[in-house]
């Protein structure tokens, strides 16, 4: 399904979560996964001195450094790199949201996988700091391929998924997430929940209106998605109205999802120009499982279904 | 500052004795807890107060959930209490200067010590006891200069606070299976 995964990382705890849904689903695919650390360069003062994301302590970027640390992201990852022939542990120095978009770019990558954060973050204080303007929210915005955030313990068993949900906002974008969640859902045959909520945060609205709304949602998701699932049958499709967030997280729980995938942002605007639309940010921040972002048109059919895009 | 006592049965009293009809009137008032508070009282005292479960997106659906969840015995092994806190952190090295003052609701262990509880069902913590925490202060990200002090909390800082941690806690706690 996924030929080429990369895998980025701090090479600490923080990234423990995706480390294990980054092994374990490249070796259920038997695909090639690239494990790869930036060293932060260069700093403020352009000077050559990189900060350890575990100690804390500042020491200068040499290329004994650089082995040093390719050895102790494979000691790491010993455990979880075991049995795994097609893994390749490799660092490199510079910003790394430019570096990680190079290099999946010269690897090809299908798949992006990160955390959310590059820190430990106290739930109080995620409030303030949120996810916008991260590694992880410049690689979303401009990768090629989509970007897998795992930002909590994965519970559920990612090799075995069940439940796929795709929250749309019937945005362009968002046709390319359900693009690749059919595709995916169809090539592993599991389930997919096509979920819309009709957005009514801050709003007082009386009955009617919120039926039209959804009626109208119903119309466009059978003329966009169920119109589009060729021999594809196991799904089902939800409409709901209120806070979009809340209600995806609700529906992902009540739909036992395994993962939820979304738009990188929920607006027709260029994908260019897009920061990660509010509802991703805080569905990412809470979500159980892990959330795929998609935010352009390629690598959305995932071989062997379909053919590849141009 | 006025007081409002928070009851374990859910109820609202004013420092003099009144028990508080109108929660909006109440929420600048200073949180007292009454002794055997849980988060069961919070959710009694959302379900006796419903204009306060506006606050937050999540309370209207854990109240929806609620009388399905079990009516005793919800506290987990090595969960003492839940801690509401306030954090100042001083920020900016390198970079602009910034003071962040947020409050956390994060658990403490039968050791005193801090953990994070957001993989824990709601339903499962319900019986764990609330405490009100110090403030701390966070130089520069340098735990080291870590100071606490006593510090106190209003009935909107208290709401606001619990439903945001809340919203973490959806894990599901089964997996579906396969076609």
């Amino acid at each position: 399904m996924f030929d080429r995964m990369l895998f980025a990382t701090s090479a600490s705890a923080t990234c423990d979560d995706a480390a294990r849904v980054a092994f374990e689903l490249s070796r259920k695919n038997h695909s090639k996964l690239s494990v790869y650390h930036v060293f932060g360069l260069p700093t403020r003062g352009f000077g050559l001195g990189y900060q350890d994301v575990r100690t804390g302590e500042t020491s200068e970027v040499d290329e004994n450094l650089e082995s040093l640390v390719r050895e102790e992201m494979q000691q790491y990852y010993e455990k979880q790199a075991k049995d795994h022939p097609n893994c390749t542990f490799e660092t490199a120095t510079g910003v790394p949201a430019t570096e990680i978009l190079r290099k999946a770019r010269k690897d090809d990558a299908d798949l992006i996988i990160m955390g959310a954060h590059t820190r430990p973050e106290d739930v109080g204080a995620m409030r303030h700091r949120l996810i916008a303007g991260t590694t992880m929210q410049k690689v979303a915005k401009s990768a090629r391929c989509p970007v897998l955030i795992v930002s909590r313990p994965c519970v559920t068993c990612w090799s075995y998924f069940a439940n796929i949900v795709i929250a749309t906002d019937l945005s362009k974008a968002s046709d390319y997430a359900f693009q690749f969640a059919r595709n995916v859902a169809k090539e592993i045959g599991c389930k997919l929940n096509l979920f819309h909520c009709v957005d009514l945060e801050g709003q007082e609205q009386g009955q009617s209106y919120i039926e039209s709304q959804v009626a109208l949602a119903e119309k466009k998701i059978n003329e966009k998605y169920v119109a589009n699932m060729g021999d594809f049958d196991n799904f089902t499709v939800t409409i709901r109205e209120g806070s979009p967030h809340v209600e995806v997280l609700k529906f992902a729980r009540e739909s036992k999802a395994d993962l939820i995938v979304m738009a990188h942002h929920t607006k027709d605007i260029d994908p260019e120009q897009a920061l990660l639309g509010s509802t991703v940010e805080q569905v990412v921040l809470r979500s159980a499982c892990p959330v795929l972002s998609v935010n352009h048109p390629d690598k959305v059919d995932v071989s062997p279904y379909g053919p590849p895009q141009k | 500052m006025n007081a409002v006592e928070l009851l374990a049965d859910g109820g609202l009293r004013m420092e003099n004795g009144e028990n508080v009809s109108d929660a909006l009137a109440a929420l600048g008032a200073r949180v007292l807890l009454e002794q055997g508070y849980t988060l069961r009282s919070f959710f009694l005292l959302l379900h006796q107060h419903p204009v306060l479960a506006r606050l937050n997106g999540f309370y209207p659906e854990y109240l929806e959930r609620y009388p399905s969840w079990p009516s005793q015995e919800c506290e987990p092994a090595g969960l003492a209490a839940l801690v509401l806190a306030r954090t100042v952190e001083l920020i900016g090295h390198p970079g602009p200067p910034k003071l962040e003052i947020y409050t956390t609701f994060r658990g403490r262990d039968t050791t005193g010590a801090d953990m994070e509880v957001k993989s824990y069902p709601v339903q499962t913590i319900l019986d764990v006891p609330v405490v009100l925490g110090p403030l701390t202060h966070i130089v520069f990200g340098d735990r080291v200069d870590e100071l606490a002090f006593e510090t106190v909390f209003n009935l909107f800082e208290f709401q606001d606070s619990i439903g945001w941690q809340l919203g973490f806690h959806g894990t599901p706690t089964e997996c579906a299976l396969r076609r």
